[in-house]
């Protein structure tokens, strides 16, 4: 298992270095001169060169290409074109606004999602199911750029409770949550219904019920408590969806976190910035899929590693 | 009860397809009308769901945005069906290196932040439906590729195979007379699911502005203008986003009942 | 029994929104304009802000040896007074007991410091090449200072409006200056988060005008219906020019809030490519010059919050001249004009088109909007239009390299007419130069070389009217409109006024019952 484990993450690096690789050039071919961006049209040449040279983008591709492995290594990300903070600055004042979100999202997630899951489970094909599941579909469908401005609008403005945006307090973190959290409490709800029916078909349920211990206990001291496992890995899997969900939801609610810095450097072509939070996205994601992967195989004795 | 996900998937989504299909002969005005008098009316006689900025048609715009859903939906999911099955057949027929390879290259796509593909591609390209084709297929036949070599792997050792292999048969014959006609089921599945995800991105691309080109009725940028003016106009984002809702609800309904239909097991 | 956990839950959910209702209320008792601004300041160093909200913040931080009132007419700022000694030499005396936010105390040589530092390049700065025209400055003492110019240089006194900052503060500070800056304006810097608030307190030591309510608050709120929704809970309190015209009188439904307009500086106008094939013959600008609505666009697309332009400046600047052409709406002129031009109808093909052109846009929704209804307004004349929006910087660039036929874009701030010299001038060509449209016509050049040095105001006057008659008939550019400047704010306020350029300066004015 540890020989796997070693193998898994080991396989990660030419990824990484792959997806920076692409980043990098990526960004660099598309058109928009930063330098533009940032002294705007009355510069002097001189400027322009001096601003290049220090930048160094005057060097041929590979060559920056060079610099750039190189400071990637040595931890050394670069410093923002646009405002001279380091990209490592950057991204740390912003991942926070975004990791809170996205675990506010997957416990709104998880408040809805496991108990409609169990109950449709434990009335299997009943109305009760049905309906649970109707509901879960729809959840997956509904896009989250389209829920988030209708959620504001009639809790913002009609009934007037809920506050619209920005990081003031923890009452405006509600909102944004429900948005992004909506696709993920579907998929979760099915997820729990499917794992809680596979571990109620099992061998050791029947022999709880013979030995008469309470439905109830039945539910959730045992039947529920071996479900769990396939239920963690299942959000672990889906936190790249989440991760992806969240660019979206900050730009409808201006909540300040990685999707809006990526969005906001793109716009500016701040290379490093730009690399900087693909960087971080990608390797999150990798890693975090990596874990549930592993996670995923550990519990489930019957998958070969 | 499962019969009728799958019976309400089929139903929603044949409506959809016939609405796109007949989508000059029943819109009922033309949806590039410009009628600036009425602009932002709601619902009223003969514009059952209001008029937009511009004072166009939403119905009518609705109806021909069915067309840029399936249509990128189709050559999307088609797309990356062709390219996902090709791949993954040889990758799981050959083994060895060739499986490695694969592995890798389709790791690295996986990890790829396609919402920043897609603007990075919007910068190079002008904004065009063949460009969000292309964003949108780079990441899906990933899937299918996992899911047909999935299949190979297991397929390969069977004896059928084995057998048809010592009499001669040519690889490629192998592919498709042989392996694939076992995998439909759950390719199909997931083609289902896929067509609900492409429509799905491609909306929100165009709410991130790196969509269709301007003036095109695709229901993600027509919610995108709407939310512009969501203070004095609601309906015009709540009516596509309720169609988006329903051509992504019955795709999911479709893959869910065919899923339940092709697993003998049962829930 | 498994309601319990659930009913708990809501009824913790229900305390904890009062109590943070409870503490908002009691936050904005103290003495706090809360203002909501779209977008946030790159820096608040005046030697390197080149957009609009870094400079207009940097104003209310810095003051340069001059200023502009608000009538936008140059006045005496940290110099009480100036004299022009000749064409080449202008002497400045400083106030006296002027002190910087730090407490250091100004003079010359904060003066010198300042200037030098942007044009011997020692502080990479946009600003470099607009102070070339200077040759030298000296300190003639403490508070006096004398600068010597190279040539007659007409426009001068617009580089004095430069905010100065502190030599000592500005060289121990270095880099982060821009993030801690230290003028002498009427606000000094509090708190300063990137992209999300500026915190600024009056300055109570301030030679001017001091601010009458004592924190001033820059929120950021990028989103135009946050913003709007904000400004009616009670949020904010203010908010100039930062919501879509349309939706204003939802807005102002709102019973406290309350809206001032008046005439605004901002230019939106079409460019052209007069190097494009079909764009380099006048008649064809002028055709679709006449083919736009610009009342159907004012009415359906700003409320009626802009009006029709004739030239980059605003009908308030002492240079604008009386009597200039207008191009009112006319399309079957257009029409006589294409056909003159060499561009009938072509017969068959559905639809009937003359020719197709490509209309470039930044990815800015109103943009998009706009050149949507011209695209629609000249497809009445046969002329079909594309319109291509792109991502900010490949927009940008594609206009700086001349990869375009037409394409929208604003003036924004400009007070000085030699402004026409860097629009106009043949020299001005791309791709460092602001002559986009590669513009060629002699006899502006003469024009806009000679009122450049010409120092009698009434001379230029007459010489730029003469530039902007023509053209108007050259049309290298298509005048659209003058957006108006608004301020909607919670009617608790008093003396909330606006200037022609939307400063910030009117802040100052304003006081909270």
């Amino acid at each position: 298992m540890t020989h796997y484990l070693l193998r898994r993450f080991i396989s990660i690096i030419p990824v990484l270095f792959a997806v920076s690789t692409i980043v990098f050039f990526i960004i660099h071919f598309i058109p928009g001169d930063p330098i533009d961006l940032i002294l705007g049209e009355r510069a002097l040449a001189a400027d322009r060169a001096q601003l290049a040279h220090a930048l160094k983008l005057e060097e041929p591709v590979l060559v920056q290409y060079g610099y750039f492995l190189k400071g990637l290594i040595s931890g050394e990300w670069g410093t923002s074109i646009f405002d001279n903070r380091p990209v490592l600055e950057l991204i740390k004042d912003n991942y926070g606004a975004t990791v809170v979100l996205a675990c506010a999202a997957m416990f709104v997630a998880m408040f809805i999602a496991i108990p409609a899951g169990i109950i449709a489970a434990v009335k299997r094909n009943s109305i009760w199911d049905s309906i649970a599941m109707f509901i879960a579909l729809v959840g997956i469908s509904v896009p989250n750029f389209w829920l988030g401005p209708v959620l504001v609008l009639i809790f913002s403005v009609h009934v007037g409770i809920l506050p619209i945006s920005g990081r003031e307090s923890w009452t405006s973190l509600i909102l944004p949550a429900i948005t992004l959290g909506t696709g993920l409490a579907a998929m979760l709800a099915r997820m729990t219904r499917a794992s809680m029916i596979e571990e109620l078909k099992s061998e050791y349920i029947t022999v709880a019920r013979a030995k008469g211990v309470s439905e109830r206990n039945v539910i959730f001291k045992h039947a529920f408590k071996n479900a769990l496992n396939p239920i963690v890995t299942i959000v672990g899997l889906q936190v790249g969806t989440l991760l992806a969900g969240t660019i979206i939801t900050e730009k409808v609610f201006s909540w300040p976190g990685m999707g809006t810095l990526l969005l906001d450097s793109i716009r500016r072509r701040d290379y490093p910035v730009v690399e900087g939070c693909v960087l971080i996205i990608s390797f999150a994601y990798v890693i975090i899929n990596t874990m549930a992967d592993c996670l995923y195989k550990a519990f489930d004795p019957r998958v070969r590693l | 009860m499962r019969i009728w996900t799958f019976k309400i998937g089929a139903i929603l989504i044949c409506v959809l397809v016939l609405i796109a299909i007949f989508a000059p002969l029943i819109a009922p005005h033309d949806p590039n009308e410009y009628n600036l008098a009425l602009k932002f009316a709601g619902p009223h006689s003969g514009f059952w769901f209001g008029h937009d900025a511009d004072g166009r048609d939403i119905l009518s715009r609705i109806i021909y945005g069915a067309r840029i859903s399936f249509g990128i939906g189709v050559l999307v999911v088609g797309i990356s069906l062709l390219i996902g099955c090709a791949l993954g057949l040889i990758a799981g027929y050959s083994g060895g290196w060739v499986d490695q390879f694969f592995l890798f290259v389709s790791d690295v796509f996986l990890a790829f932040p396609s919402f920043l593909f897609a603007l990075a591609v919007a910068a190079f390209l002008e904004p065009s439906i063949v460009s969000v084709i292309f964003i949108l297929s780079l990441k899906g036949w990933v899937t299918y590729a996992r899911l047909v070599r999935a299949q190979t792997l297991t397929l390969k050792h069977r004896e059928f195979i084995l057998a048809g292999k010592a009499i001669g048969v040519s690889r490629w014959r192998i592919y498709f007379r042989h392996l694939m006609p076992n995998m439909i089921g759950p390719v199909l599945v997931n083609a289902s699911f896929g067509m609900a995800g492409v429509i799905m991105i491609e909306s929100a691309l165009s709410f991130l502005g790196v969509g269709v080109p301007v003036n095109t009725p695709s229901w993600g940028a027509m919610i995108d203008q709407g939310t512009q003016y969501l203070l004095i106009a609601p309906h015009m984002s709540i009516f596509p986003g309720i169609f988006i809702m329903l051509i992504v609800l019955g795709f999911n309904f479709l893959g869910d009942g065919l899923r339940d239909k092709l697993a003998p097991r049962g829930k | 029994m498994k309601m319990r956990p659930a009913v708990n839950l809501c009824v913790a959910l229900i305390v904890f929104t009062s109590l943070a209702a409870c503490k908002e209320a009691y936050l904005s008792e103290r003495k706090t304009l809360e203002v909501a601004i779209q977008s946030g300041p790159i820096t608040l160093d005046p030697r390197l802000a080149t957009d609009a909200e870094s400079e207009k913040i940097c104003e209310l931080l810095f003051d340069g040896l001059m200023g502009k009132n608000g009538q936008l007419n140059i006045v005496p700022n940290l110099a009480e007074r100036y004299e022009q000694i000749d064409n080449i030499t202008y002497r400045f005396f400083l106030r006296r007991g002027v002190l910087f936010h730090s407490g250091r105390p100004f003079n010359a040589k904060d003066v010198i410091y300042t200037y030098e530092s942007i044009m011997k390049g020692e502080l990479t700065s946009p600003f470099r090449e607009s102070f070339s025209p200077i040759k030298a400055i000296v300190a003639e003492d403490d508070f006096t200072v004398r600068f010597e110019l190279k040539e007659p240089y007409a426009p001068f006194l617009n580089l004095m409006t430069f905010g100065i900052v502190s030599q000592e503060d500005a060289k121990n500070l270095g880099d982060r200056f821009g993030r801690e800056p230290l003028g002498t304006g009427p606000y000094r810097l509090v708190r300063f988060v990137p992209e999300s608030v500026v915190e600024l307190e009056a300055n109570r030591g301030y030679f001017g005008q001091i601010p009458k309510i004592s924190m001033l608050r820059l929120n950021v709120i990028k989103d135009d219906n946050i913003r709007i929704l904000k400004l009616i809970k009670g949020d904010i309190d203010l908010v100039q020019n930062g919501i879509p015209p349309l939706l204003l009188p939802k807005v102002l439904e709102t019973k406290g809030l309350k809206m001032r307009s008046d005439e605004g500086t901002v230019m939106t106008y079409l460019g052209m490519n007069l190097a494009d094939k079909i764009l380099k013959g006048a008649k064809v600008r002028q055709a679709i010059a006449y083919a736009v609505n610009r009342d159907e666009i004012i009415a359906h697309r700003f409320g009626g919050m802009a009006t029709k332009a004739d030239s980059i400046l605003s009908p308030l600047n002492w240079a604008h001249p009386e009597g200039l052409r207008h191009y009112d709406y006319d399309p079957v002129k257009a029409g006589q004009l294409l056909d003159e031009a060499g561009y009938p109808v072509q017969a068959g093909g559905v639809p009937q088109l003359r020719f197709t052109l490509s209309h470039k846009t930044s990815t800015i929704k109103e943009r998009i909007d706009i050149a949507r209804m011209i695209a629609h307004q000249l497809k009445q004349v046969a002329v079909d239009v594309r319109v291509e929006p792109y991502e900010w910087g490949t927009f940008y660039r594609d206009v700086k390299s001349g990869n375009f036929q037409l394409y929208t874009l604003s003036w924004v701030g400009v007070t000085e007419p030699n402004v026409f010299f860097d629009v106009c001038h043949s020299s001005k060509f791309l791709p460092h130069g602001l002559n986009r449209g590669r513009y060629k016509n002699p006899r502006v050049d003469e024009l806009v070389e000679q009122a450049r040095v010409n120092m009698d105001q009434q001379a230029r006057k007459t010489l730029y009217a003469e530039v902007q008659r023509i053209l108007l008939e050259d049309l290298p550019f298509i005048p659209l409109w003058y957006e108006k400047n608004f301020v909607v704010y919670r009617k608790t306020l008093d003396g909330v006024s606006l200037r022609p350029d939307a400063s910030y300066l009117t802040f100052v004015n304003v006081s909270k019952d």
